[in-house]
């Protein structure tokens, strides 16, 4: 590097690595599914406020091209069957509290996925007396997929990234509540 | 009622491979955004071509430094700053799986050096861009 | 054209007549006294058959001392009788002082206009005296008075303290009334909005729909913004309809700057927006399979609506055709290669598509769900100023695309379908149709595609100027209004879409059908919700 500049730093994100992690996530996922959650990933989907594009491409998602359901994947009615809440938008003052009350009703162990830019970061729609700028400013985001709109595999991707996650959750939870000498089994 | 079953016996499999095989994004997609360090002077011309300020900058006057970011997370695609980088160092390529369970994760980094006004000894501009255009190394201080 | 009827008017209503204007070619702008407007307004609608179009609402104080209202009216209405293109707008304005921040309504002599009126008050403050209904619409009752976003003493990120919650809702009330609430979280996919339900048994007798949950504060960061990035905004007003607003805002800002795109620019956009009514009706036709639990139809209108979304994303780079559009033309050039991938693809889904009508849209099941549910009247369209696909299927002739030709429409010849039932399956048929309609517009477009540039290249806009940007979406009529400020930014940016102007008929539509009509009646009309809310 010479002294004009001074360094850089691109996220480590060795795409072969990730493909690979990617196609075995892929021959293991209903196996995982299984394993964690009994039978299957249930997803309530949110819109807090984004364009109708990345509702379109979760839509797309259960489409006989993609057909999420061949992994054990649902969309679900209501929150409280969920394990993933699935949010688009960048949070419009309007929809806050309905979000935050479905954030409330999802049972623990849960995660929060944020799809687009939108809900990543505010995307083109910042702060501002309408907008909160992003999920991150009023839930736990624990996946961001990136993207205006990402496209339906990208999305697919951040679904079995959050499998991962939640699987640390889980573990995580069972640890902890048998410190508390509490018992806690999912089937 | 027949034609409905050969409707869906002639339609066939369609479902993608994906993930167990990648599925690679037409030639023209906009992914993510590669910056190539090598061309990019710091010259923030993307950063204010931005709509959805996932390009910023600062500048350390104290240090000498522009501080240079990129954010995936921000980001909407829209290739501005691939149209109006004067050196061609950012391109939208054909990689879109981004998702990360980490803000920082989707961050680029950059650190430029600036250089100092002749004049009135203010960092200004980066040293990368001053070699690069032949224009006058002061700042408006007079 | 507009000669004719501004000769008329000014005999009428000399007294009330202040100035007149014609900025851009088909826009007469007539700045009358206030106290006339409503007689003047119920003049050009009841008389000369001109129907409201759009309504701003403007904070001019800091150039003029006073609000500014604007009228817009599209003469001389519905009706194929007229000659091609020649048909105009005419546009009134009156100034609203300051001390008296209030109007009288037109709502009581225009149904169209209560929405718009409901909105002025809620955004810039300013009161419509004679409203029939002026509840809160965009701004829900969390918002604390005397805060209007609009005005321009309002700081874009100004967060006020939320007060309540509560909101009122009409009730029928009575033994075995129910009520049922839906939403803003719905049970499907779809975007939010509170729905109650008042039903006997299995009827409904009324719904009340509350929107506007999405009201993010589009316009008013459009007024931050410069021109260029405004356009990336304007494409994501609406995810599905992406297209045709920024070809709408683009060619506001192109009449403003006075600057004429290359023809083949003009064939392209005007390709693009057929491709984007495509994959939105072939969506739409197969959703209603949804509605009625035809899965098979269901699973074979998204299998081509996925299959045209690919092919926007080969041609585009985006699925939903965005970063195609700029103002003075396009970004990116069509090569010979996928102009052949277009028609090759289309031929292929017209064939499917073809073969997916007669397995479905026959079977008796089927019709029994469609037929004669949700029948909105010629009469209730008329008065609403309903738009699109729905204004065509109760019998309304009105097609921006004919009417007022933008773009190359009046280089191809096409069909407009009509029908007059009103119902469920009117609405599909009429989707239908204009696919096939839109596949011959496309093809005889790539035919006769000139060669040559793409873009002409604009850096500034100048300031306040105004026009008027139009397109005839996949929903219907988007009437985009621009006023320009200096540094080539937004003075006031109105974003009237069709889903607008169409949402206020759904609730009429609903009462007397059944609880599982419902969500048939809502997906044959198909409205976005993020196009009204903004
Ligand atoms: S991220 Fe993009 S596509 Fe998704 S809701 Fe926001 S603007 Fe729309």
């Amino acid at each position: 590097m010479d002294q004009e500049m001074i360094e850089f730093q691109k996220p480590e994100e060795n795409q072969e690595v990730l493909r690979t992690h990617l196609e075995e996530l892929g021959n293991h996922l209903s196996e995982k599914i299984g394993k964690i959650f009994g039978r299957s990933l249930h997803i309530r989907e949110v819109d807090s406020g984004s364009c109708n594009a990345c509702e379109w491409e979760i839509t797309a998602l259960s489409n006989p091209v993609y057909d999420l359901e061949r992994f054990g994947i649902y969309f679900v009615a209501s929150p409280r069957h969920a394990d993933v809440l699935l949010v688009t938008g960048p949070v419009s003052r309007n929809l806050y509290t309905a979000l935050l009350k479905t954030y409330e009703a999802t049972p623990e162990p849960k995660l929060v996925i944020a799809v687009g830019a939108c809900a990543c970061s505010g995307g083109l729609f910042q702060k501002g007396y309408a907008s909160l700028g992003g999920v991150d400013k009023v839930l736990p985001v624990d996946v961001y997929i990136p993207g205006c709109p990402p496209r339906p595999q990208a999305i697919l991707q951040g679904l079995l990234l959050a499998m991962d996650k939640l699987e640390q959750k889980i573990r995580k939870r069972n640890f902890s509540d048998l410190h508390e000498g509490d018992t806690c089994h999912r089937p | 009622m027949f034609r409905i079953l050969k409707k869906s016996l002639s339609t066939g499999i369609v479902t993608s491979r994906y993930p167990k095989e990648p599925d690679q994004a037409p030639e023209e997609f906009r992914g993510r955004p590669e910056v190539d360090f090598e061309k990019c002077t710091g010259c923030k011309v993307c950063s204010e071509v931005c709509p959805s300020r996932a390009i910023t900058y600062e500048d350390d006057l104290k240090q000498g430094i522009r501080n240079w970011q990129l954010s995936y997370a921000n980001c909407i695609f829209c290739g501005a700053c691939e149209e109006q980088c004067p050196y061609g160092a950012i391109t939208l390529s054909r990689f879109y799986e981004m998702a990360s369970r980490n803000k920082d994760d989707l961050l680029v980094t950059a650190k430029f050096q600036l250089s100092s006004c002749p004049r009135c000894g203010q960092y200004f501009e980066t040293i990368r861009e001053i070699r690069r255009t032949p224009k006058e190394v002061s700042h408006g201080c007079r | 054209m507009t000669d004719t009827y501004f000769n008329e008017l000014t005999t009428q209503f000399s007294y009330a007549f202040l100035d007149s204007e014609t900025p851009v070619p088909d826009e007469l702008y007539i700045t009358v006294k206030p106290e006339a407007c409503v007689g003047i307004c119920r003049y050009l609608y009841e008389k000369c058959g001109a129907s409201l179009v759009s309504m701003v609402g403007s904070d001019e104080r800091p150039l003029n001392g006073g609000f500014r209202l604007y009228y817009f009216f599209s003469l001389p209405g519905h009706g194929s009788s007229v000659p091609q293109g020649s048909r105009s707008f005419v546009n009134l304005q009156m100034k609203v002082d300051e001390r008296h921040p209030e109007f009288t309504s037109i709502t009581p002599y225009m149904p169209a206009a209560h929405w718009y009126e409901r909105e002025i008050q809620d955004l810039l403050g300013l009161k419509p005296v004679g409203h029939p209904d002026p509840r809160r619409l965009v701004l829900h009752e969390n918002w604390p008075k005397g805060f209007y976003p609009l005005r321009k003493d309002f700081d874009y990120k100004t967060q006020p303290p939320r007060t309540s919650e509560d909101f009122e809702m009409k009730r029928v009330e009575g033994e075995g009334v129910f009520e049922i609430p839906v939403g803003p979280v719905h049970a499907g996919i779809i975007e939010p909005g509170h729905f109650r339900f008042s039903s006997v048994g299995e009827k409904i007798l009324n719904l009340e729909a509350r929107l506007f949950y999405k009201h993010k504060g589009t316009e008013k960061l459009a007024e931050i913004l410069p021109f260029t990035k405004g356009l990336f905004l304007a494409e994501r007003i609406c995810g599905v309809c992406s297209f045709s607003h920024a070809t709408s805002y683009c060619q506001a800002l192109e009449k403003i700057a006075n600057i004429q795109i290359p023809e083949r620019a003009h064939y392209l956009r005007t390709i693009f927006l057929e491709l984007e009514r495509l994959y939105n009706h072939v969506g739409d036709v197969g959703n209603i399979c949804a509605g009625t639990g035809l899965l098979v139809g269901n699973a074979q209108g998204m299998l081509l609506k996925e299959k045209l979304m690919e092919l926007n994303e080969a041609i585009t780079g985006n699925r939903y055709l965005r970063g195609m559009n700029t103002v003075g033309g396009l970004r990116r050039d069509l090569s010979e290669e996928k102009r052949i991938l277009i028609l090759s693809t289309l031929r292929q889904i017209q064939k499917e598509f073809k073969a997916l009508i007669d397995v479905i849209m026959f079977l008796s099941t089927q019709r029994d769900r469609l037929e004669t549910t949700g029948i909105l009247s010629q009469q209730v369209a008329r008065d609403l100023g309903v738009v699109g696909v729905a204004a065509r299927a109760s019998g309304l002739d009105s097609d921006l695309r004919r009417d007022h030709p933008y773009a190359a429409y009046d280089k191809v010849s096409f069909k407009v379908p009509l029908r007059t039932e009103g119902d469920v399956s009117a609405r599909v048929w009429i989707r239908i149709e204009e696919v096939f309609e839109s596949i011959r517009i496309i093809e005889q477009l790539l035919d006769t595609l000139p060669s040559g540039d793409i873009r002409v290249e604009v850096k500034e806009i100048p300031p306040y100027k105004y026009a008027l940007g139009y397109t005839e979406s996949p929903r219907g009529a988007n009437i985009h209004w621009i006023m320009t400020a200096p540094d080539s930014r937004l003075y006031r940016y109105k974003i009237r879409s069709a889903s607008y102007v169409n949402w206020p008929a759904v609730p009429l539509v609903v009462p007397g059908n059944i609880v599982p009509d419902f969500p048939l009646i809502n997906k044959s009309f198909n409205l976005c919700y993020s196009c009204t809310d903004l």
